[in-house]
């Protein structure tokens, strides 16, 4: 009387096999190659525990049922046989092969599959000799696949379900057909229970009970301690994520307020606040002015980058709603995400400056470098009722249109927003080909940088910037240097007029 | 006999010297009084005291930041009717909108820094009624 359910194999509910098999359609389920898998995927280090526990397990359940069977016997409530004896002893030797192959870390997953199987032909050969179909250790069959389930992977568990019924299957028909003799079954079914009886079944009840509810418990303990583990983590994740932020905001403070110095005092001097200024000294303050503007973007990208690891979001998106065509500014061998940004920056620019121009009853022409031209609704939208807008496409400038959302383009890019390649594109051929050649990686950053010298766009909503210009007719009759981006929307909120 | 109009008095509560420096500098070249302070208590402390017709309020400040400092000013009596503007290095105008209108919320103006002077000045005239 011998089965050992506990003797299984370890490993997770749900593993790398298993997940390899939803993962890749390629891998029929029921393959004998998966079903390899996820034999081997029990000789993880990570499975080792579950393993232990299989063997000592066995070792308790072989111990439990070969005590049962002796109280079955001493109890006369089945006849004495050796067979219990050479079923306990079968058990106890796999089990030991499996425990010595544990221990030496050699043939593991060998004799791991070879108790599990003998677990299941002990068992069916104890249900044999204790009546066949009608023995009282069919539940035991239950124990072996609960525990299965528990310490093993889906498909151990399945394999060994069906090797169950195989067994079972094939006892049946031998004892059907006489070639294995009948066996008495224990007790007296239908009379009235011995003493020695009751106290048989009461210790086996215990036993098919407890055994999966002592592995289910177990799971379950081991369960939560991952949980607890993972929200103590958790937690540690959110404090440092929390501390980066903290960082990251401080940086930006403690780096940009220097350069607000330098900046404003360059623009007071300039202003001829601490006196007379000369021309050459203004020219310097300009140049000091720029040099400060573009040690900012590059702080702000850098400070960019560093919020955008810290929350794990891409850096580059596209516009999700592009309201804006332009006009490329960069040229054509900027990568795309570098492309429509400029076009975003360059449309966002243009477009609210003619709109206000012509909303403020002035000609949109020329010197605004833009051309509306859209759907019937869009156009009207743009076209002030005096606005008169001319097409100043040129050549050299690229057209095209990529954005999902309404089709207000403005065809042309002033000059000074185009991008170095752009001008080199158009006078120098050679220059643009080994430009072009360069690839776009590295134009990526580049494109960036000189794009938002010009307008600053917010990074992942170019289209607010858009709107913002859309939606305001004095920030357009505003010059080159009016403000932009979140400025803009101030001065709009404020009804400010900004002047030279 | 005319009355020249009085001087407005305004109000520049900002931690860093340089910058306090520049826009009192530039603040009083371009006509107005000027009164610094470097904390957010020294900053009410001010306030009370001088009675501003405007305040220039930088967000990080220490003690007390600016957000809070707004809202005490505006919780003076004086508070609601003088104009606060607030301005910081820490958002940038690469941010979000909506911290914009977040902090447009509590003062009457944002400024992010580094900004333009020029564009100092027409808020500060506009916040002002001289435009």
């Amino acid at each position: 009387v011998t089965t050992s359910a506990g003797s299984s194999f370890g490993g997770s509910g749900r593993s790398t096999a298993t997940l390899r098999a939803v993962r890749d359609p390629t891998v029929r389920v029921g393959s004998i190659r998966q079903a390899i898998e996820f034999i081997t995927d029990l000789a993880q280090p990570a499975h080792r525990p579950k393993l232990w526990m299989g063997i000592w397990s066995g070792f308790g359940v072989a111990f439990a049922l070969g005590i049962l069977a002796a109280a079955a016997s001493y109890f006369e409530l089945t006849p004495w046989t050796w067979a219990y004896v050479a079923l306990v002893g079968a058990k106890i030797a796999t089990n030991s092969l499996a425990w010595l192959a544990l221990m030496g870390n050699r043939w593991v997953i060998q004799t791991q599959a070879l108790n599990t199987i003998a677990d299941v032909i002990i068992l069916t050969g104890a249900i044999y000799f204790t009546g066949g179909p009608y023995s009282p250790l069919l539940p035991a069959y239950v124990i072996v696949i609960c525990v299965l389930s528990l310490l093993s992977n889906t498909g151990v568990t399945l394999l060994m379900a069906g090797f169950i019924v195989a067994c079972f299957a094939a006892m049946i028909p031998l004892m059907a057909t006489g070639i294995l003799g009948p066996t008495p079954v224990p007790g007296a079914p239908g009379t009235q229970p011995s003493w020695g009886y009751t106290l048989t079944a009461i210790a086996y009840c215990a036993l098919v009970v407890g055994v999966p509810a002592w592995f289910s418990a177990a799971t379950l303990r081991l369960l939560r301690d991952k949980e607890v583990d993972l929200e103590r983590r958790t937690a540690q994740l959110i404090q440092t994520a929390t501390q980066r932020s903290q960082f990251v905001a401080s940086m930006t403070h403690e780096l940009r307020t220097p350069i607000h110095g330098v900046q404003g005092l360059a623009d007071v001097i300039a202003a001829g606040v601490y006196g007379p200024v000369t021309d050459k000294q203004k020219e310097a303050c300009a140049s000091i002015k720029r040099s400060a503007q573009s040690l900012l973007s590059l702080v702000d990208d850098l400070l960019a980058l560093t919020r955008a690891e810290a929350t794990g979001r891409r850096r580059h998106r596209r516009p999700r709603r592009a309201r804006v065509g332009i006009g490329v500014v960069g040229g054509r061998h900027q990568a795309p995400r570098a492309r429509a940004r400029c076009r975003a920056q360059a449309a966002a620019g243009a477009v609210g400056r003619a709109l206000a121009r012509a909303r403020a009853g002035e000609s949109v022409g020329e010197r605004d470098q833009v051309h509306a031209r859209g759907r019937p609704g869009q156009r009207a939208r743009f076209r002030a009722p005096r606005a008169r807008c001319r097409d100043t496409r040129r050549r050299g400038h690229r057209h095209r249109y990529r954005g999902r959302g309404p089709r207000r383009d403005l065809r042309a890019v002033p000059p000074e927003r185009e991008g170095r390649h752009a001008r080199l594109r158009r006078r120098r051929p050679r220059a643009r080909a080994r430009c072009a050649s360069d690839g776009p990686p590295r134009r990526r950053g580049r494109a960036r940088l000189r794009g938002r010298r010009g307008v600053d766009v917010p990074r992942d909503r170019p289209d607010d910037m858009a709107r913002a210009h859309d939606d305001t007719a004095v920030a357009a009759a505003a010059p080159a240097d009016a403000p932009t981006g979140l400025a803009s929307i101030s001065h709009r909120r404020l009804g400010l007029t900004p002047r030279l | 006999m005319l009355r020249s109009p009085p001087v407005k008095k305004i109000l520049v509560v900002e931690d860093d010297p340089i910058n306090q420096m520049i826009l009192a500098d530039f603040l009083t070249a371009n006509g107005y009084e000027t009164v610094a302070a470097s904390s957010g208590p020294e900053g009410i402390e001010r306030f009370d005291s001088d009675a501003p017709n405007l305040c220039l309020v930088d967000v990080q400040l220490p003690r007390k930041n600016g957000f809070e400092l707004v809202r005490e000013i505006k919780s003076r009596p004086t508070g609601p009717r003088t104009p606060v503007l607030l301005m910081s290095a820490v958002y940038s105008d690469r941010d979000q909108t909506s911290r914009t209108i977040q902090l447009g919320t509590l003062a009457d103006g944002y400024l992010s820094k580094p900004f333009d002077l020029v564009h100092l000045l027409a808020q500060v005239r506009q916040l002002l009624d001289e435009t």
